[in-house]
């Protein structure tokens, strides 16, 4: 644990002082502040945070993840040369990088809010908005250094983690439409509480919607959701889908590392 | 000691090593010749762990090369010197002591190198030769009996190769082990008291320098080396 630790460390630091990171931060802040200043209602304006936290999380999560991977081969070659455990390097180069950009979203978010303290009316939606932006830069950072590390070259990577992000977040809604209006004849309400859970993008939405107290948009799912993810045992059963999603890559990040040859 | 029997690797359908068996003794520095594509990188990988033979073994000091413990007998200084952008000499060093768990005192590297002025700044900011001169005091600080340096001159000035090869013969003095390749001749020449030459996978060569000189019938390194590439491929 030491020993990742000290890698944490160094990769966290590197990440910390680079200018991306700075750029980042200053996004979600301006974005953050602008939407709550020029939107009217408070509701619209945490919804238009989501749409930006939710696409932009996960793509800047995986593009950073990715680069630093495959802009910092000799460094890793460095770090696997020295009398540590292939685990204890990616794990310390996953949480360097996935803390840096969690505090982004946090500082870039709170920054924002604090600027527009007095047009804020209830705090909760904007803690789950945190809590989301929070998990899916986790969940994609660990999913695009499972990509980076599978993949053989620096362009099939990149382009593999841009897939998956462009997969999570535009073509699965897409295919998930289809789903619906090819059985739309079929009670499948209950399928798509399943399906969303395959999604952590999807997953995030609709917990920052039921939040907002606005599923009833959604109709009769969002009835269904509302049953679901209110109770308590469907919070509890969303969580660790999301730290399902979280954990899986980085088991297999651990497997797949093992064996690679670098 | 390094002790590689039988070590074969493929990658797909490309055999890269074809049955490598080669032992090192301690206290000599060994210079791995070869073409671009022989093998010697993968060879040299293979004693890092940074690949997995596709069958064979490689002992370190008696330690197979995929036991943590076999990589706290090797120092290694890699091909390319890019390590972090953002973050200095010093706080790479002091990881680097941090892993290995031994924090020995860099000042007399960092001013054989003459490093002082740049250990603040950021490896991003810095030269390739300059961080090539990192990556060298990374590879001499540590007292392991093993040090492997993989074209460890490419980028340095004529200076900073000089006090480079002063360097290697005075760890050899101290009876390390010192396993590096190269394709500048003259600093072969200069070094190596042993050669191995790798071509398609198979060592073609191993010997002294002056054997190979006698043998080629060459009156330098560089003809002697044409001389075998020629030879082989007829």
């Amino acid at each position: 644990m030491k020993l990742t630790w000290h890698i944490f460390k160094f990769v966290f630091l590197d990440n910390l002082r680079s200018l991306w990171s700075l750029v980042y931060t200053l996004f979600l802040a301006a974005s953050a502040y602008a939407l709550i200043y020029f939107t009217g209602s408070f509701t619209r304006a945490v919804v238009s945070i989501m749409n930006i936290i939710i696409l932009v999380a996960p793509l800047v999560s995986s593009m950073m993840m990715s680069m630093y991977y495959f802009n910092k081969t000799d460094f890793l070659h460095l770090l696997l040369a020295q009398p540590v455990r292939r685990s204890q390097v990616f794990l310390g180069m996953y949480l360097g990088v996935a803390v840096t950009l969690v505090l982004s979203v946090l500082i870039g978010l709170g920054l924002g809010l604090l600027f527009s303290l007095e047009k804020l009316d209830n705090l909760l939606p904007l803690i789950t908005l945190m809590i989301c932006g929070t998990m899916l830069s986790l969940i994609f950072t660990a999913l695009a250094l499972l990509v980076s590390i599978s993949s053989k070259d620096k362009l099939g990577g990149i382009g593999l983690t841009l897939f998956v992000w462009l997969f999570m977040a535009v073509i699965y809604d897409g295919l998930i439409l289809i789903y619906f209006i090819a059985f739309s004849e079929y009670p499948i309400e209950q399928h798509a509480i399943g399906l969303s859970l395959l999604n952590p993008i999807d997953l995030s939405r609709i917990f920052i919607m039921l939040q907002l107290d606005i599923s009833a948009l959604l109709g009769y799912s969002g009835a269904v959701f509302q049953k679901f993810f209110g109770a308590g045992h469907g919070m509890l059963i969303s969580v660790f889908a999301l730290t399902a999603w979280c954990i899986i890559p980085l088991l297999a990040i651990l497997r797949i590392g093992r064996s690679k040859d670098f | 000691m390094i002790a590689l029997q039988a070590v074969h690797k493929h990658f797909g359908k490309t055999s890269v090593l074809k049955g490598i068996n080669l032992e090192i003794g301690r206290g000599k520095v060994v210079s791995m010749l070869g073409p671009n594509g022989s093998g010697k990188s993968t060879l040299l990988k293979c004693m890092l762990d940074l690949v997995h033979p596709s069958s064979g073994s490689i002992l370190i000091d008696g330690l197979p090369a995929d036991d943590v413990n076999a990589r706290g007998l090797i120092s290694y200084m890699p091909q390319v010197a890019r390590f972090a952008e953002n973050i200095s000499a010093r706080r790479l060093i002091r990881l680097i002591s941090d892993l290995r768990g031994e924090h020995p005192d860099p000042s007399w590297l960092i001013d054989h190198f003459a490093l002082s002025g740049h250990m603040q700044k950021p490896l991003g900011e810095l030269s390739g030769g300059t961080r090539q001169k990192v990556s060298a005091v990374l590879a001499f600080l540590f007292d392991t009996p093993i040090i492997v340096l993989d074209e460890p001159t490419v980028g340095l000035d004529p200076v900073s190769r000089l006090k480079f090869k002063k360097l290697v013969l005075e760890k050899k003095a101290q009876g390390k082990t010192i396993f590096f390749t190269s394709h500048i001749m003259s600093d072969v020449e200069e070094v190596a008291e042993e050669l191995i030459f790798l071509l398609e996978g198979h060592v073609v060569y191993r010997g002294t320098p002056s054997t190979l000189l006698v043998q080629t019938g060459q009156h330098n390194l560089e003809h002697a080396i044409a001389h075998l590439l020629n030879e082989e491929s007829e």
